[in-house]
């Protein structure tokens, strides 16, 4: 593929995101095509090097938040004719609770991912906090030393069962955030690219 | 994987064999019993003879359970655990017992500090007479218990988190809320019932009253054997509700999100059973009055059953069963199939929805 081409197909593809973005994502490109033809490098090498058009789509994606890109999709590319704006009030009492309702439901999605996240780290935390006053009322209590071997004893593996599920529950957290940057980065796909020539 | 991260692992699962063993170390020096590791040892029996005359009786009982048992004397006994920090003030004034948990103020918090409180004794009350008048009982944290056969006056009956036990008992107005236990009566004689728990179940059986109310938060009910006067009203939020053998005047059963089901249920007046929910399974109810059984999401079934006029619905389910006599009926369905008996003009208003479920509905002639 030419330096033209491949221009032109994420010129493309990057449709629906503002004139600016996809400008400065161009350039981007252009330059390090450029370096890598003026370190010896071919121009169909250059160009293979960087990997596939969607690849580097969701690579810029990535970096433009959700927002910006919605906004963009609907904000009206030309003036509304008078019968479009009379058709948007006479429709409002319909797509502005279908948008709002939209809104919530993906807000609220985003904010679970967060609340499970934060459960995990809370119970995470009590279970350390129960170890360690295990081993605080294994020295404060007056019942013998078998009850308090018992409570430190309880203590000291609760406090090793809390570590343990620190690192398993990091890696479910890492796990949800990987999710739920796949699922931003599906809607963004919905709003950006064109059809190829 | 980082060394550290390793490390830390290794150290973790180090804690939680050592801790392990720890723990068995300790029950094996104790037997492995563990009441060996509480302070049961620390309680104290108590006993308190009255012989003061009364006829009310006033009991704030704080943390542990109380059975109420037949005095094998003339004297009022009361047998109660205490430990230390904590006792029991018993006195007779205005003709009435009262009976008072007290717990120290000045207690430091490592003297509070309870571990593995293992105490299985209930207190006891022996009573030497059949009869009393009002009755206030409250336990905060423990069962109440009282079987023997007994006739008391307006009783008041608040538990924490335990369990009432009420049997073989003749009262005027009985009112019982409980927390987060089970409500089980049985052979209750009494004026106006109301038993109300917020997380337990509520199981009555042979009652009579002139009015019955169970409410229960998310526990089921069971009525079974009740011949009530005036009205009969059961609720639940997310259980079942069962009312089977049952006669009053009126009968009200509705649940959230469970079933709602009866047997052999007989109502001068009005019957409606209602739930969110769950499914309504009617059999050989009647009712003098109109009967109503509606259902957001589930099916409705009826077993011989009648009303002067009836009323079934259901937002997405079937309606079907057999009823004891002919009606108007008016049917509507959003998808499925229809079968009725034929008009009688000499009965009452059959009225059947559903939104989604199949109608059928028919007669049944009492041999």
């Amino acid at each position: 593929m030419t330096k033209a081409e491949f221009i032109e197909q994420l010129s493309t593809t990057l449709k629906g995101l503002s004139d600016e973005d996809i400008k400065k994502s161009l350039d981007y490109y252009e330059e390090m095509i450029d370096d890598r033809m003026e370190d010896g490098k071919s121009e169909e090498e250059a160009v293979g090097g960087l990997g596939t058009i969607d690849e580097i789509k969701d690579g810029i994606l990535e970096d433009i938040p959700i927002t910006k890109i919605v906004k963009e999709k609907i904000k009206p590319k030309r003036a509304l004719k008078a019968w479009e704006i009379v058709l948007l009030i006479i429709g409002s009492p319909v797509w502005i609770p279908v948008t709002a309702a939209i809104i919530v439901v993906a807000l609220v999605i985003y904010l679970c991912f967060w609340i499970i996240i934060l459960c995990l780290y809370v119970f995470d935390f009590a279970v350390f906090l129960s170890g360690f006053g295990g081993i605080i009322g294994a020295f404060a209590q007056q019942q013998g030393f078998n009850t308090g071997l018992f409570l430190a004893g309880c203590g000291i593996a609760l406090i090793g069962v809390a570590i343990l599920l620190f690192f398993g529950f990091t890696q479910i957290a890492r796990g949800m955030l990987f999710v739920s940057k796949k699922i931003a980065l599906g809607i963004k796909r919905m709003f950006v690219g064109g059809k190829e020539k | 994987m980082k060394k550290a991260v390793l490390i830390t692992i290794l150290i973790a699962i180090g804690m939680i064999l050592a801790g392990g063993a720890m723990v068995f170390v300790s029950m094996a020096a104790t037997g492995f019993n563990i009441k060996n590791l509480a302070q049961t040892e620390e309680y104290e029996e108590k006993k308190f003879d009255i012989t003061e005359d009364f006829t009310n009786i006033n009991l704030d009982m704080d943390s542990k359970g109380l059975e109420i048992l037949k005095s094998s004397d003339e004297n009022t006994h009361l047998i109660v655990y205490e430990k230390e920090h904590e006792h029991f003030e018993v006195n007779v004034n205005d003709d009435t017992l009262e009976v008072v948990f007290k717990e120290d103020e000045n207690v430091s918090w490592i003297d509070s500090l309870v571990i593995l409180d293992i105490q299985t004794e209930n207190n006891k009350l022996y009573l030497p007479k059949d009869t009393y008048d009002n009755v206030v009982a409250k336990v905060e944290s423990g069962s109440l218990t009282s079987e023997i056969a007994i006739t008391f006056g307006d009783t008041d009956i608040t538990l924490g988190s335990g369990e009432l036990n009420l049997a073989n008992t003749t009262l005027q107005d009985l009112d019982i809320t409980v927390g987060s236990g089970n409500i089980i009566m049985n052979t209750i004689n009494a004026k106006d019932v109301n038993a109300k728990s917020n997380s337990g179940r509520i199981e009555i059986a042979t009652i009579t009253s002139k009015s019955l109310t169970a409410d229960a938060g998310s526990g089921s009910i069971k009525i079974m054997g009740a011949d009530v006067e005036e009205s009969i009203k059961a609720k639940s939020s997310s259980g079942s509700v069962h009312c089977d053998d049952a006669k009053c005047r009126e009968a009200s059963l509705k649940s959230g999100s469970g079933s709602v089901n009866t047997m052999n249920v007989t109502c001068e007046g009005n019957f409606e059973g209602n739930t969110s929910s769950g499914s309504v399974n009617l059999f050989e109810t009647v009712s003098g009055g109109d009967l109503k059984a509606k259902t957001g999401s589930g099916s409705i079934h009826l077993d011989s059953c009648d009303g002067a006029n009836m009323e079934l619905q259901t937002s997405s389910g079937s309606i079907k069963g057999t009823i004891k006599s002919g009606k108007i009926f008016e049917t509507k369905t959003g998808a499925g199939s229809i079968s009725v008996p034929s008009n009688d003009l000499n009965g009452g208003q059959c009225n059947v929805r559903t939104g989604s479920g199949s109608i059928k509905l028919e007669l049944v002639t009492e041999e």
